[in-house]
């Protein structure tokens, strides 16, 4: 699946970094209009957010570790809108496809912050995503944001209370499980290396 | 209720076991309905977590039936091999780790299938191929696709009633490591198409 062609190589001048820096910043700063114009078009129907087990009152007492991983999540859709077009071939539409689900995430995680009453946290203006070299480099950044994301859940699942909110922060959990191991395939490395994933990967 | 572990070696009893397990597994798909109702919600403490632990157990044992059935059948290419050979191994270590669990809980540990009649049994149950059914790599790779669906979904119910917060994280560890392994079969299948390598941005499996 790796696209071995250099077209797609991340820049490598100074100048270009800035604009790798810059590219993030701005998405992170559209991320809201493009989140809903995501969530509004190609968007898979998530499990229900409603449901009679997530009790308003119990969301309520976990809005600020939902939010704490809907910063990661935002996070992740800087990295992979500046990434996508330093890729090609397959790496290009997978990253593509993955960036259409963590916009999935963050819209849930959203609407579940919602129903608890809070507010979700807005992305930040600007990520600092350093200075990936090449294909390599960028799709290293990736595996890394894929980490921070499947640790952010792990962390968060054992706190949540027993329900359908929690199987459906596992079926993201499983989700990103899926991207890292893709992600691990295009550096040429084993896709599936533990039965039980963690954060190592 | 638990699923039944049938060792048929008569065909009477292969007959009974098939019925029994059948209903185990309506039973099995009646409780892995999503989003029950908080009042019909099952109680809580060890016992529910045992319970929630054989559902997955049983799905586990069957899928590394499966494994290794398909594994000795000749059917898989060399470079396939490898990789369900690996997967295999994970399966192993899931239920290893289940088995565990239902023992530090008191309660007893089901047995898996000892035939490929009593898998099939439990396959056709979870709306899964037949093994009996697999005639090339092919097959084979779609069984799998099927029982790890199955075995994902059965982790996404576990996940919602589970109370053992260290349960809980190795049960969503597993499930995730599940769903990789769907993606690598999928892949297999579809190595060019990535809307069917990862289709979907909530892994829940079939319940």
């Amino acid at each position: 699946m790796v696209d071995g062609r250099a077209s797609g190589a991340a820049p490598e001048s100074p100048a270009s970094r800035r604009t790798f820096v810059r590219a993030a910043a701005a998405a992170a700063a559209g991320g809201s209009a493009a989140l809903v114009a995501a969530c509004s078009t190609h968007r898979r129907k998530p499990p229900p957010v409603d449901t009679p087990g997530a009790k308003p009152d119990a969301l309520q007492a976990e809005v600020g570790l939902l939010n704490s991983v809907l910063d990661v999540e935002h996070r992740a859709i800087a990295a992979y809108t500046a990434a996508i077009p330093l890729l090609s071939g397959q790496a290009h539409s997978a990253a593509r496809r993955f960036l259409s689900q963590e916009f999935a995430h963050a819209a849930e995680l959203s609407a579940l912050i919602h129903k608890g009453g809070g507010k979700p946290n807005l992305p930040s203006p600007s990520y600092s995503l350093g200075n990936p070299q090449g294909v390599a480099g960028v799709l290293a950044l990736l595996h890394s944001i894929e980490r921070e994301q499947i640790a952010a859940y792990l962390d968060l699942l054992p706190k949540l209370t027993p329900g359908t909110v929690r199987s459906t922060l596992a079926a993201v959990l499983a989700n990103e499980a899926e991207h890292i191991s893709i992600v691990r395939a295009e550096l040429g490395a084993a896709p599936v290396p533990r039965a039980f994933v963690t954060a190592a990967e | 209720m638990p699923l039944t572990d049938p060792v048929a070696t008569t065909r009477r009893e292969l007959l009974r076991a098939g019925v029994a397990t059948g209903v185990a597994a309506a039973g099995l798909a009646t409780v892995s309905a999503p989003a029950a109702p908080a009042a019909q919600a099952a109680p809580a403490g060890p016992e529910n977590d045992a319970s929630a632990i054989r559902r997955v157990l049983a799905i586990e044992h069957v899928i590394g039936f499966a494994y290794a059935h398909l594994l000795a059948s000749g059917l898989l290419a060399a470079p396939l091999a490898t990789m369900l050979s690996l997967f295999s191994a994970h399966e192993q270590q899931h239920a290893s780790v289940l088995e565990a669990a239902l023992r530090h809980r008191g309660a007893s540990v089901p047995r898996g299938p000892q035939s490929v009649a009593a898998a099939d049994v439990v396959l056709h149950g979870l709306r899964v191929t037949r093994l009996a059914d697999c005639h090339n790599q092919r097959d084979a790779v779609q069984l799998l696709i099927g029982a790890e669906a199955a075995v994902t979904g059965a982790y996404f119910v576990a996940i919602s009633k589970l109370h053992s917060g260290r349960l809980l994280q190795t049960a969503a560890q597993a499930m995730a490591a599940e769903a990789q392994h769907s993606t690598a079969l999928r892949r297999v299948l579809h190595p060019r198409t990535i809307e069917k390598i990862v289709p979907g941005p909530f892994v829940q499996g079939r319940h």
